[in-house]
């Protein structure tokens, strides 16, 4: 009798949680999910964007071919090099400023505006201003190392130098994204916790290392998470300030998959990079995920 | 068990939905069919042949404005006999949004009726049949009053596919200041410098602050073929091969390329261009010389202190080609658009690239014309400084290469210059485009 | 009196040191705004130096290209239909987000970590690859040229669905606990308990997806060819089509398109109060 009635409410929340979750599904179902199918057919055919109903099926062959794509094996590399840099960076400097403006102060919206800004702006003003501090001739970067008596550098010129001027402006322009993330995370954190701790005499050290981060533990897998993924989507920086160059030095998967698939038409081609660049990042977001969870259980 | 239920529903909702969307495709294209017959009917019946134009400005730009009063008039000319509905989608300076609806369009198989083309895209829109030829619908006579870069560049299979409103190039702007200080004469429409001229000039004008010339190296894109091109061509060589099977290796990397780029490799090295050049340091007085569009008269305006006046494209020797850079937007007509329609449909891009359209797009945006006839009718190209336009689309402009990989093409061929220009050795970056280009297109 | 003073010396370096840097990454937003009241020319002949963030030069009419912009260019109408749809998409995609979230996060039903699996797998799908076929999707359902095409296929988010299930794990338990013994329903749980204790989640998404489709370009376009439905950066985007590009007139366009993301960012600060500490309860 008792057993019935745990599995009839069993049932229940079963249903309610389906019902929750049911027109979310729905609607990433049609609008993500089918596309998504439709794309990866599309990496086992031959299909030029400007003749629909000429498509053919070659089977591996755009996968094959990717394989032996230099550009490509080049942009799997840039793009990681980007991710690795970019995401310690950038959640360092997020929980950082975040930690700055959490704070009860007159005014301390208006440091989380201007931290904020560079999220906002349009990509067109910011990247505009960078190219000038970057410029290796009359920038301000150089002007300022000039003042430190270190020598002219050229910056989005060079092939060493290129990809870590961009990952120093997208993380610049990024952080402020995760820092509100942040600090809808540290809000949540409940004040008590603090107090009774400062009452025992614990110092600043102490309550960042035994409350504040434990506390962020949540919100903390989703900013990992979610910085990795968008990293590994760079495309716009790179497109706006150096175009991939030079020397296909900061080509990146997704604007090579962009420029196949639109400039160069070739959808079949573009959808199949398209599908192992989903597959390599969802390797490696399973992989983060196992790490973090076994840290979570110590 | 109601869990169950409520699973089959979603999963019913969900198998619908892509049912409906997975295999619409090929009804979809009987009811567009549907519709174009009910349309004829209707024409047939005496109503006006509705037309569908698509253009990449919106009617906020003054470009736009231009279709939208040009599609007004035809209305009206041909009012119960022809109906245009005109419908303008932005563009991005990468090419996003009117490229992608376009291909939405052809995806679908419901493109406008007529829509524009940008000029280098006309071989592989042919060659797909998402366009149909025109030149059935043109006098002889009338088609020789264009620029003969629109009539190459609209040709692909000797048929005439497309048609512009206005023609464009590139000219050498200089600074008439800083040439009479370095005691420099610029060179005229028809007795071009030559490259070692050039770079003598750029030698005499460089200083701490100012570059020789500013080659807009910095734009690698389009702009770099469409701007440097003619140097090859001056060289008498060619990109790729025009004997239709569009072979790249002995053309793109052959010498009059090297030469070309040597050239360009040459002035970025002695520090006489920069290979990541600000904007406007011409206007600025931060570069002698630049090679700029139509387009910068305007910007120039914005500077009265400024004194300048243009220059031919320089030529690779004395007694070289003479080359220069043409071509731009111009309409196709679809292949959605009715066979019983074609002949409304070419009235329309009749009407838009006549002498008069051609003036009003000059008098709007300050692109030169598409036609001989309507240069004579504007005083600004009879004298200095746009007589060199009139003289460049009348006997030096050569089209880009009209070929089905043009996109592919172009963007390995700018590279390779962006390449050099960051360091690379010339031989080696159009080596390596070759093998890129040979690989993308699967040769 | 001396502990009060070194307190307000501390107080002191710390707004310094907060003010510069701001100016770290607030310049951007100082040129826009000093260059929005330069001409063209103007803009790039001082911006080699600290010119480039001052108003160099008053003229009779300082706000001249705002006037320019405002008379070519109906970016109010157009700023209009973008709040309109983003409205509608914030309401009604944060409720289904955020179910989605909460049902991830505390409801147990069959198979619910691996359907949370292949939501976050979508998180990863460029959004590149996949433009054309939902423009189909959104074609054969007959929504082109209709706002429904904007609303409907960006109102689920992979992304505030994780963002919100994360911010629900961090809920206590108890709190529920409580109102389940009362008998109160999941759904009377989730909009009188859950949702008020959240407002931190609910503020940050508003103001994340504002931005988001405040500045979408390639989607509006896709769906919207009817001028009067113009969203904000459509109409923006005239600005650039125009060669050469007027960057005075640009800069004043950046500006009065920037404002009211700014307006929405400082009205959302208030929900940035201390959310669950604030009622007391205990983990």
């Amino acid at each position: 009798m008792n057993n019935q009635v745990a599995k009839k409410k069993m049932n229940m929340e079963s249903v309610t949680g389906l019902a929750f979750v049911a027109p979310a599904l729905f609607l990433l179902f049609v609008f993500l999910i089918i596309p998504f199918a439709l794309s990866l057919s599309y990496s086992f055919m031959e299909y030029n964007i400007l003749k629909p109903d000429e498509k053919t099926f070659i089977g591996l062959k755009n996968f094959i071919k990717l394989f032996h794509d230099k550009v490509f094996l080049k942009s799997v590399l840039n793009t990681f090099v980007f991710v690795v840099s970019v995401v310690p960076l950038q959640v360092c400097a997020a929980l950082g400023l975040a930690l700055l403006v959490n704070r009860k102060m007159k005014g301390i919206s208006v440091f989380r505006l201007a931290f904020f800004a560079p999220t906002v702006l349009s990509l067109v003003v910011v990247s505009i201003l960078w190219y000038y501090i970057y410029n290796p001739n009359n920038g301000l970067l150089n002007a300022m190392l000039g003042m430190l008596g270190i020598s002219a550098q050229p910056f989005l010129t060079s092939t060493k130098q290129a990809m870590a001027c961009i990952v120093i402006m997208s993380a610049w322009q990024g952080c402020g994204f995760q820092m509100m993330i942040f600090l809808a995370g540290l809000q949540d954190i409940p004040n008590h916790l603090y107090e009774a701790a400062r009452v025992d005499g614990a110092n600043k050290f102490y309550l960042f290392r035994n409350i504040t981060l434990p506390g962020l533990k949540n919100i903390s897998i989703f900013i990992s998470l979610s910085i990795v993924i968008s990293a590994f989507q760079l495309i716009i920086q790179p497109m706006m300030l150096t175009q991939g160059g030079p020397q296909n030095s900061t080509i990146t998967i997704v604007y090579q998959l962009y420029q196949t698939g639109y400039k160069f038409r070739n959808v079949g081609y573009g959808s199949a990079m398209a599908v192992v660049f989903t597959l390599m990042v969802l390797i490696i977001v399973l992989i983060q995920k196992k790490l973090t969870s076994k840290n979570n259980e110590d | 068990m109601k869990m169950k239920k409520v699973i089959a529903a979603i999963l019913m909702i969900a198998m619908v939905g892509s049912l409906a969307v997975g295999c619409g495709s090929k009804d979809n294209k009987t009811t567009t069919n549907e519709t174009t017959t009910n349309e004829t009917a209707e024409t047939n019946g005496g109503e006006a042949i509705a037309l569908q134009l698509w253009v990449h400005q919106t009617n906020e730009t003054p470009e736009g404005k231009v279709y939208e009063e040009l599609v007004n008039e035809f209305n009206e000319q041909h009012k119960g006999k022809i109906e245009v509905q005109l419908t303008g989608i932005a563009r991005t300076g990468n090419a996003g949004g009117y490229d992608d609806r376009i291909n939405a369009a052809i995806t679908n198989n419901d493109m406008p009726d007529v829509f524009t083309i940008d000029g280098p895209t006309l071989a592989a829109n042919a060659d797909a049949g998402t366009i149909v030829p025109i030149g059935e619908y043109f006098d002889k006579a009338d088609l020789a009053d264009f620029n003969k870069g629109i009539i190459q560049q609209g040709t692909y299979n000797n048929e005439l596919y497309t048609l512009g409103t206005f023609d464009s190039s590139v000219l050498l702007y200089y600074n008439a200041d800083l040439f009479a200080a370095a005691g420099i004469t610029p060179a005229t429409a028809d007795n071009p410098w030559t490259w070692d001229e050039f770079t003598e000039a750029c030698k005499k004008l460089k200083t701490d602050s100012v570059f020789g010339a500013n080659l807009g190296l910095n734009d690698v894109g389009e702009w770099l073929t469409y701007a440097y091109l003619p140097l090859i061509q001056s060289g008498d060589g060619s990109l790729i091969s025009d004997d239709g099977k569009e072979t790249v290796d002995g053309y793109l990397n052959a010498q009059a390329t090297v030469d070309a780029l040597t050239f360009i490799k040459n002035l970025v090295d002695g520090g006489l261009v920069s290979a990541t050049p600000e904007d406007f340091t011409f206007e600025k007085g931060s570069s002698a010389m630049t090679f700029s569009g139509p387009w910068e008269i305007a910007t120039i305006k914005d500077y009265p202190e400024l004194k300048w006046g243009t220059m031919p494209y320089p030529i690779k020797a004395e007694g070289a080609t003479a080359a220069s850079p043409c071509g731009s937007w111009t309409y196709g007509i679809s292949k959605d658009c009715a066979k019983e329609d074609q002949a409304a449909a070419a009235e329309l891009v009749k009407w838009l690239t006549d002498t008069e359209s051609c003036v009003k797009m000059y008098d709007a945006i300050s692109m030169p014309p598409a036609r001989q006839s309507s240069f004579t009718k504007i005083d600004a190209f009879q004298k200095a400084p746009l007589d060199v336009i009139s003289y460049q689309m009348a006997n030096t402009a050569i089209a880009r290469p009209i070929v089905v990989n043009y996109p592919i093409l172009s963007d390995k061929f700018a590279k390779a210059v962006a390449n050099v220009a960051s360091g690379m050795d010339v031989q080696q970056a159009l080596d390596d485009a070759v093998e890129q280009y040979n690989f993308q297109v699967g040769k | 009196m001396k502990k009060k003073n070194s307190i307000t010396i501390k107080k002191v370096i710390f707004v310094l040191f907060m003010t510069v840097l701001a100016l770290v990454f607030v310049f951007p937003l100082i040129w826009m705004i000093a260059s929005s009241f330069k001409y063209d020319a103007q803009i790039f002949k001082d911006i080699n130096g600290l010119r480039a963030f001052t108003v160099t030069s008053f003229e009779d009419n300082p706000f001249f290209n705002y006037q320019e912009v405002l008379a070519n260019i109906p970016l109010v109408r157009a700023a209009l239909n973008s709040i309109f749809y983003i409205a509608i998409i914030i309401v009604l995609g944060m409720t289904l987000n955020s179910m989605a979230g909460y049902a991830f996060a505390r409801i147990k039903f069959p198979k619910r970590d691996l359907i949370f699996g292949i939501v976050l797998a979508l998180m990863i799908i460029p959004s590149q690859t996949v433009i054309l076929s939902q423009f189909s999707i959104v074609y054969r359902l007959g929504w082109t040229n209709s706002y429904l095409g904007l609303i409907v296929p960006s109102l689920a988010d992979p992304l505030f669905i994780f963002l919100f299930r994360q911010n629900f794990l961090g809920v206590p338990e108890s709190i529920e606990e409580a109102a389940k013994i009362d008998g109160a329903s999941r759904v009377r749980i989730f909009f009188q308990l859950i949702v008020p204790l959240a407002k931190p989640v609910y503020g940050t998404v508003t103001i994340l997806t504002f931005i988001k489709f405040w500045n979408d370009f390639l989607w509006p376009v896709m769906v919207i060819t009817d001028t009067k439905k113009y969203t904000i950066q459509m109409s923006l985007n005239s600005l650039f089509a125009i060669k050469p590009v007027n960057y005075g007139n640009v800069m004043a366009g950046l500006t009065f398109i920037t404002i009211p993301v700014l307006i929405v960012f400082l009205c959302m600060q208030k929900y940035y109060v201390q959310g669950i500490a604030s009622t007391g309860a205990k983990n």
